[in-house]
């Protein structure tokens, strides 16, 4: 059964399948949502916060995500090229959309290893 | 869940957090170069009991920066440019935030002032059917009894009411409205230069939440300025003054005053040019707006 992130204020609910996700990146006290169909949605929340409710409101899919530093979460299975060196993640949607990303050459040194690591 | 630096990762919801992190060896060396500049600052410290006073330049302490002082987008969060808010794309962003547990909805001009939509004053309804209308509250307060406005009110010059209980005031001249306490010298300069008035009470003054005596909770509404930045703010529950003021002074504004709270009307254009209204409409003598056209 697909698990859903349900996000709601006192003015609106947003709710997101856990596939849906593609990767959130923070704005200081907001965090934008980057979907799979290319939709971006704006919310509310700090990217902790966000990480707390994908880890409570999706406790098997939260597993599929990886928190990259203070500003990012990124579905692994989006991920399609990680470059330490450059400080480039760049990631695809399933409808073949490309996202570059930065991030720090350390934390991208540790998101390769862990990739690589899940190949053996 | 523990804090992150820029350096980690983790996956989500795994027990052991799934961190990775790597300390960088150039890490362990600037570790060890502050280590080195300690012990030469605290060696050169014991050797020059008495420095002279310019030698003591390089160590005194920086003045304490104020929340104030910070550029008001590092402050409140706005959505960046290319983000949409609830409102009309490129004029006015609607947002929502939490302070303190009290939700706030934050309806904000996507500009920094003076270059903003024109502001005016005006007694009566707005024209639903205006399509340059971004954005009208209920300003001054009026009286239940006598349907009077209450404190000094001046609208094109023309001065329609008096008194000075309620310290807080906006005076606008050539459509930039200014928020502020006091407020004599502006009211003149209204009265003469056909600009317009109201007061209404102070609820944050230089960062500092004054919020004002009457007790008892309802829904709240201000006009806050933080930084080159003017905003209105309603509160999603009913709240003291004590708690809203306290929660629009830790937000970061500078300056807010009280708008008519309550139930009483706000309407803004959304995106599409859809007219949004909340509350209710108070037909009657005197009822007043504050208001932003494109």
């Amino acid at each position: 059964m697909n698990e859903w992130l349900t996000l709601s204020t006192s003015g609106d609910l947003l709710r997101v399948a856990a596939d849906e996700l593609v990767y959130a990146e923070a704005d200081g006290n907001y965090t934008t949502l980057v979907l799979a169909d290319g939709d971006r949605r704006l919310v509310t929340l700090q990217l902790g916060q966000l990480e707390r409710m994908i880890a409570q409101q999706m406790p098997q899919a939260s597993q599929g995500y990886v928190r990259i530093g203070k500003s990012l979460i990124v579905r692994l299975e989006s991920v399609r090229y990680v470059h330490p060196g450059k400080g480039l993640l760049e990631l695809r949607n399933p409808a073949g959309s490309k996202y570059e990303l930065t991030a720090s050459r350390e934390a991208l040194k540790a998101l390769k290893e862990m990739l690589e690591r899940n190949l053996k | 869940m523990k804090e992150i630096d820029d350096n980690e990762i983790r996956i989500i919801g795994a027990s052991d957090g799934g961190r990775r992190h790597r300390w960088p060896w150039y890490g362990w060396l600037a570790v060890g170069l502050v280590l080195a500049a300690l012990v030469a600052v605290a060696v050169a410290v014991l050797l020059l009991q008495t420095p002279r006073e310019e030698e003591n330049i390089g160590l005194t302490p920086a003045p304490l920066q104020r929340r104030g002082d910070l550029p008001a987008s590092d402050r409140v969060g706005f959505p960046s440019p290319s983000e949409r808010g609830r409102g009309e794309a490129s004029s006015l962003r609607v947002f929502d935030t939490m302070i303190n547990d009290v939700p706030l909805t934050i309806y904000s001009l996507d500009c920094e002032l003076p270059a903003c939509p024109r502001a005016s004053l005006q007694v009566g309804m707005p024209e639903r059917e205006d399509t340059s209308l971004l954005l009208a509250v209920m300003a001054a307060d009026v009286r239940a009894d006598n349907r009077g406005i209450v404190g000094d009110f001046v609208v094109d010059g023309r001065q329609l009411a008096r008194g000075e209980k309620k310290d807080g005031y906006c005076a606008i001249l050539d459509g930039v409205p200014v928020v502020g306490r006091g407020g004599e010298s502006d009211l003149k300069r209204a009265v003469d230069g056909k600009g317009s008035f109201f007061r209404q009470y102070v609820l944050v003054s230089e960062g500092v939440a004054m919020p004002p005596k009457p007790k008892g909770k309802n829904h709240r509404r201000a006009l806050c300025v933080m930084g080159h930045r003017m905003f209105v703010v309603a509160s999603g529950d009913r709240e003291s003054y004590h708690d809203f003021a306290t929660a629009l002074a830790d937000l970061g504004v500078d300056d807010a005053i009280a708008l008519v709270g309550s139930e009483s009307l706000l309407m803004y254009r959304a995106e599409g040019g859809l007219l949004h209204t909340i509350g209710t409409s108070y037909e009657g003598d005197n009822v007043n707006f504050l208001v932003w056209r494109r």
